[in-house]
């Protein structure tokens, strides 16, 4: 059954997806898009409805500062590492992407700064619901950060292709030594994901 | 004058007065380490020995962390002109953050001017000298004597006469100098600049090799200076590492605890093996450690909350301004576009300087990071510039420069009301206020009573009777007992020394009540009203005079047992 939390995720990876697609013209690449988005945690804790629309509600700073929200979205504690510490979390001690998403968040976001044509909307983008997210924190709770990390799964896509481009240009070593590293930490972080998830979090939630 | 010099000197006017005005009162207070390294200047100016009696020792045992020496070194010609007292330790501290600032204006000017491809080179050196200068970071760690702002002169300095180095070879050994004065003053420091040097290695390889044989005196220079903390350290490895082992995060039992937490979690069904490898120390600290090191670069560290930890709490204030993380953003994205080596070496300078500090579980931390205050300042000073070349067709550049300056006036004007007013004023105790008056109320009564006993719970207090009565090592030494055995925070207590004696934690029902004993402890540790009986003989407790903060609020209580 589709609940409400369910249709947020899937709102999320259709728009997500339209703007991969948008930003690169390829289907594939909305492919990789959609794969990177089944080993993101934040879209787990959507689906699975743990925590519930009620907590998510509920989870709010105590007092209303924008700056603070501010700053507490945009942290990478929140991000990568501890998320919504406050509720019971399906994906464990996860934060909304895995740690090993940092290089690819970075390499997405720096190929799309280079980019003229897009550079703009890109910016404007982020800004926009990096705003949104920490004004609507107060009324909405955590609800209101998910476009932001939607997007930040866009970036890391987008990193993961630039990715694959430097590995295919094979021009230097050291910068394929780093992304085969990278990419088994994310294969190994992602086996830990589903290892919280059907194991520790089964039993815990 | 030249008017670009005008400048320069009036920006060394302001962190002048910035870090010198009222230096002795405020912070109000002197902490227990800066406290420490003061007398134990005051003992190597008096008899060569540190209080303990070691003969000029390359780290001082101090309170069982061994703290780098250089701090105390620069103390002692401060404390032979102006005698012990707080202005005195804090002048070498305050004196190197002025340098600072200069070394800042010629790193900056190293790193750009002169490069062609540069468009952003206008007035950028003294714009990042005024950031450093006014910065809350840098004054915070320049108006104490908290090792760091003397190790942050010195390795940025190292990495200035590093880039002259490049051009002319003679500019190595200063260069080397000032790494090696660095790594004498601060523990994070043996960590920064090896990291720091092989990274320069990476980028500057080709210059270096074409270097050759020209770069052997300096290294061999280096190796020398070395020597000694090396040879040291082999008779004492706490020489080297200090209480660096108690403070990192294999010490702390945090992961220690996930990990179990973990296995439980699995239940005892799971095949153990399978549970090790998805909860595994390696990855959880590589984790640990990359989390910790990203936390220094969050905007609730630089610009809302600031470090946590006492003293440097500066109470909802940042370690940087608002604005100018905003323009940090904005000039390492120009970095990054438009990298050269020398560009690159400034990033690398900027990424190295709080690997210390992720390496430690109280994060994110100012003082260890301490070095980030170069690499964000020049970065956001770029920053500023290359905003006003994206807008000067909108706003004129006298005009642009006048909100600049308006803004960080503002700024500045907020972070100088809380620093002298409000922080002294609400959290008194933050830099150990009230010890001077209480050892000096002391001094007065000490006569009168055969043994002094005094509360040890909020640092040692041995030291601040030292300090303030400027009391002689030699006598000292001879009538000191001190606890070797390290704390869970790995400190040593000095239990007594004359008839002083120390207690932690000072628990006053179970300390014993003498006639002729003067108690000292905090407001919260001495009842107001105590009444017991010994031998069939009543006895009450008197308050003999009372400490107070400049708010009013009590800190100390002495304390005599009356018979009845």
């Amino acid at each position: 059954m589709i609940n409400f939390t369910t249709g947020i995720a899937l709102l999320a990876t259709i728009c997500s997806s339209f703007l991969v697609f948008y930003l690169t013209k390829n289907v594939r690449f909305v492919l990789i898009h959609l794969l990177l988005l089944l080993i993101t945690p934040w879209i787990y804790t959507l689906v699975l409805n743990k925590p519930t629309l009620i907590d998510y509600l509920n989870a709010k700073p105590l007092q209303f500062s924008f700056l603070k929200n501010f700053a507490l979205i945009t942290s990478t504690d929140f991000i990568f590492f501890e998320n919504f510490t406050k509720l019971k979390y399906i994906v464990g001690e996860h934060g909304g992407l895995l740690p090993s998403f940092i290089p690819l968040v970075l390499a997405g976001l720096w190929s799309l700064l280079s980019d003229k044509d897009k550079k703009n909307l890109v910016v404007s983008l982020f800004f926009v619901l990096i705003l949104l997210g920490s004004l609507f924190l107060q009324f909405v709770g955590y609800l209101a950060v998910f476009p932001f990390l939607s997007l930040l799964s866009v970036f890391s896509t987008l990193g993961l292709i630039k990715f694959i481009k430097i590995f295919k240009l094979k021009t230097s070593p050291i910068a394929e030594a780093l992304i085969l590293a990278n990419i088994i930490m994310i294969i190994y972080e992602t086996l830990i994901l589903f290892h919280n998830i059907n194991v520790q979090m089964s039993l815990k939630v | 004058m030249n008017k670009r010099l005008l400048i320069l000197l009036a920006i060394l006017l302001l962190a002048t007065t910035l870090r010198i005005y009222k230096l002795g009162s405020v912070p109000n207070g002197l902490y227990s380490d800066e406290t420490s390294l003061g007398y134990n200047a005051y003992s190597l100016l008096k008899t060569g020995k540190d209080e303990f009696g070691n003969e000029w020792p390359l780290s001082l045992k101090s309170f069982g962390d061994y703290k780098p020496p250089m701090s105390a070194w620069l103390d002692i010609p401060s404390i032979y002109l102006f005698g012990l007292n707080e202005f005195s330790v804090r002048l070498p501290s305050a004196v190197a953050g002025i340098i600072t600032v200069l070394i800042v204006y010629f790193l900056t000017k190293e790193i750009f001017i002169g490069d062609k491809r540069s468009k952003i080179s206008n007035f950028l050196p003294e714009c990042s000298a005024f950031l450093v200068a006014i910065t809350p970071w840098h004054i915070l760690f320049t108006r104490s004597n908290m090792l760091v702002g003397v190790e942050v002169m010195f390795t940025s300095a190292g990495l200035l006469f590093f880039l002259k180095g490049l051009k002319r070879s003679n500019y190595f050994f200063l260069s080397v100098i000032s790494f090696v004065a660095a790594i004498y003053s601060y523990y994070g420091a043996r960590i920064t600049i090896p990291a720091l040097l092989i990274l320069l290695l990476i980028i500057f390889r080709h210059e270096i090799f074409i270097k050759g044989k020209s770069l052997v005196p300096p290294i061999l220079l280096g190796l020398l200076l070395l020597f000694p903390l090396i040879y040291s350290a082999k008779q004492n490895p706490l020489a080297l590492t200090g209480r660096a082992k108690t403070i990192s995060i294999f010490y702390d039992q945090h992961i220690t605890l996930k990990i179990w937490q973990a296995h439980t979690l699995n239940g005892p069904q799971y095949p153990v093996t399978l549970s090790r490898f998805f909860n595994n120390k390696p990855y959880l600290y590589l984790n640990d450690i990359l989390k910790r090191y990203l936390q220094h670069f969050s905007l609730d560290f630089l610009a809302i909350t600031g470090d946590k930890q006492t003293p440097f709490n500066m109470q909802k204030i940042g370690v940087e301004y608002p604005l100018t993380v905003f323009f940090f953003v904005l000039g390492l994205y120009y970095l990054i576009k438009n990298a050269t080596k020398k560009t690159s070496a400034l990033i690398a300078y900027l990424g190295v300087s709080p690997i210390a500090a992720s390496l430690t579980f109280m994060t994110p931390a100012a003082n260890r990071s301490a070095n980030m205050i170069i690499g964000i300042s020049v970065i956001s000073a770029v920053g500023i510039i290359f905003l006003s070349t994206l807008i000067k067709n909108y706003v004129g550049i006298k005009s642009w420069w006048s909100i600049v300056l308006v803004a960080y006036m503002f700024y500045l004007a907020f972070f100088l009301t809380t620093y002298f007013i409000t922080i002294p004023q609400t959290y008194p105790d933050l830099w150990h206020n009230g010890r001077k008056e209480m050892v000096k109320q002391i001094s007065k009564v000490e006569n009168n009573y055969k043994k002094i006993v005094v509360s040890n719970s909020q640092g040692p207090s041995y030291i601040w009777f030292l300090f303030y009565n400027r009391y002689d090592p030699a006598v000292f030494r001879q009538t000191y007992s001190v606890n070797d055995t390290p704390d869970e925070y790995g400190f040593v207590n000095i239990d007594s020394f004359s008839k002083h004696q120390f207690i932690k934690p000072f628990n006053w029902s179970l300390i014993k009540k003498e006639e002729d004993t003067l108690y000292v402890g905090f407001e919260q540790e001495i009842p107001d009203i105590w009444v017991g009986s010994s031998e069939g003989q009543l006895y009450k407790s008197e308050v003999v005079e009372k400490v107070l903060y400049p708010n009013g609020d009590t800190a100390f209580k002495l304390v005599k047992i009356v018979a009845i």
